[in-house]
């Protein structure tokens, strides 16, 4: 593991990560445990049928009528909440320690004094965090997997990967979205800044925009509309969703190598 | 004779901060050379400057014959860098480090890192974040030199380090040399650097204002000498003596400013009882005072 700055990055996680697993599978657990409750009671139908639109379209639930069929529930109660929480505070935790905070950390000039390019530094660290988040990923796969023991109508195996995919470039874009602004300003407060702000700023374009007049094509700019906009769960994978999300992920990682290349290390002050 | 470093103007300035102004070095290979300067005086990013770490705003630098920027990564192959006030990976053990370190370098083993450690007595099973700051260094100083490097980029190696440490790092600068390697290293007390450099090079402020070779440096220093006798000796005993450039009469001691040897000096006490002689070495400072004094 200690062979590549890549195997370091993933070895300083090893405990961390740990904990990351136990409570991803926790909750998943957790959503599956209650889906007969959801099942056996037809009222909530009625209760969601009171709210506003909007709020259902924040939690995003497109159609009350699917809402307590085995997809619409895991899609609104786990793939469109604890999902993309678990995820992105995972993602851009790590797209900030691995760049922004070794900086800050002042461990990099020992690091860049070993004969490695700079941009092999990004791209090896870049591809811890896709690592990292694929095992986030594959918790989520097992253990909702294991609810086809227990439900009917539960989403087919290729489904699920298709969602668990989605999840994984969606955690992704952001990951990459952190290092890139830890790469190109040093400051690991700057990184955690835009990327947090830019996640919340765009999953409030992705739930309310539709329901503006006018502006319903600004949801695509939002990276969740490219996430569960094509329904994983019912429909399985989208080409194209899933290509703008891995555009994304390319550009971010561009940005990072041509912001990391081209700066003095170690002088900023964060 | 090559040049292990040479810079021609080199400039970096952080904004409208100063750090470093024309700076035109040179460092023979094969030769140990101390940087010399106070704290703030441009020697850290000078240094940084070398391994690419920054961008100069003007001026070129070549390492072992390379550009340090088009060619960074094959310099970092050739060079081993301990940095100022170094962080390394404090949830480490000081071998899981190496042990990347050496990977990246493309090494299996690492004999000569050992070898180093072992003579600095270094534990290295320990997390690094539990080391003293003397071992903290001892590490950084073995990852310098892990890989054998053509050069080695020390900036302040000995501070933290127990004198003990100290006189065992300078033999194996020594050692260094004598393989015919290049020891680039840099300091802000005079002392440290006189007992194994060839030559140095003074920075103030930004800017290269001497090199020299050490033992030159030295005749020329300014050293304070105390006297003492028995009895008060008659003012201006010790006034027009070769290389006495001050003296002062107290009761019963006399204070002398010297530059050279202290051949007369001596003799021109003998005529008195002397009860005690203390000789102070020259500091940095008074180098900078006397020798730039209106120069600068």
């Amino acid at each position: 593991m200690l062979r590549s700055i890549a195997g370091k990055t993933i070895f300083d996680s090893r405990r961390s990560m740990i904990g990351w697993m136990i409570g991803t599978a926790a909750a998943a657990g957790l959503v599956i445990a209650i889906y007969p409750i959801i099942r056996d009671t037809p009222e909530i139908l009625d209760l969601l049928e009171s709210y506003p639109e909007a709020m259902l379209e924040l939690f995003g639930i497109d159609d009350i009528n699917t809402y307590t069929s085995p997809p619409g529930f895991l899609e609104t109660q786990l793939f469109s909440t604890y999902v993309p929480l678990i995820f992105l505070i995972f993602a851009i935790g790590r797209g900030v320690a691995v760049l922004a905070g070794e900086e800050r950390d002042r461990t990099l000039d020992v690091l860049l004094a070993n004969p490695v390019p700079r941009e092999r530094v990004i791209l090896e660290k870049a591809g811890a965090i896709a690592a990292l988040i694929s095992v986030l990923g594959l918790v989520i796969l097992v253990v909702v997997l294991s609810g086809s023991l227990l439900y009917d109508g539960w989403p087919s195996v290729a489904n699920l990967i298709s969602a668990v995919i989605s999840a994984i470039l969606m955690g992704l874009t952001y990951g990459l979205l952190a290092l890139a602004a830890g790469a190109v300003s040093g400051r690991r407060g700057m990184a955690l800044g835009v990327a947090s702000g830019l996640a919340v700023a765009t999953f409030i374009i992705n739930g309310l925009a539709p329901l503006v007049d006018g502006l319903e094509w600004a949801v695509r700019l939002s990276p969740f509309h490219y996430y569960l906009d094509h329904n994983p769960l019912q429909n399985g994978f989208h080409v194209g969703n899933a290509a703008v999300l891995a555009g994304l992920c390319v550009l971010f990682l561009g940005i990072a190598v041509w912001g990391f290349r081209r700066r003095d290390v170690g002088v900023a002050r964060s | 004779m090559a040049f292990a470093i040479e810079t021609r103007g080199l400039t970096k300035h952080y904004g409208k901060t100063r750090g470093i102004v024309e700076v035109d070095l040179a460092v023979n290979e094969g030769e140990v050379f101390g940087f010399l300067g106070p704290n703030g005086a441009g020697k850290s990013t000078t240094i940084r400057l070398l391994l690419d770490l920054i961008r100069p705003t003007e001026g070129t630098a070549t390492v072992l014959g390379m550009d340090s920027q088009a060619d960074s990564v094959e310099v970092n192959r050739r060079v081993g860098f301990l940095p100022g006030d170094v962080r390394l990976y404090d949830t480490m053990t000081g071998r899981e480090m190496l042990t990347l370190f050496g990977h990246l370098r493309g090494m299996t083993d690492w004999p000569h890192a050992r070898a180093v450690a072992e003579r600095f007595e270094l534990d290295l099973d320990i997390k690094v974040g539990s080391y003293s700051s003397g071992n903290y260094q001892k590490l950084g100083l073995v990852q310098a030199f892990m890989h054998q490097p053509d050069l080695l980029i020390l900036d302040e190696p000995t501070s933290a380090l127990d004198p003990l440490v100290q006189q065992e790092f300078y033999r194996l600068v020594d050692e260094t040399k004598a393989e015919g390697k290049t020891v680039f290293l840099s300091s802000h007390v005079l002392p440290e650097v006189e007992r194994i450099a060839d030559r140095v090079g003074i920075i103030r402020d930004g800017r290269l204002i001497v090199v020299e070779e050490v033992e030159a440096l030295k005749a020329r220093a300014l050293r304070r000498m105390e006297i003492q006798f028995a009895a008060p000796v008659p003012d201006g005993s010790f006034d027009g003596l070769p290389s006495v450039r001050e003296a002062r009469y107290h009761d019963n001691s006399v204070e002398l400013m010297i530059e050279g040897p202290v051949d007369a000096v001596v003799k021109a006490a003998a005529g008195y009882e002397v009860h005690n002689v203390v000789s102070h070495e020259a500091d940095l400072e008074e180098i900078f005072l006397e020798m730039y004094r209106g120069e600068i």
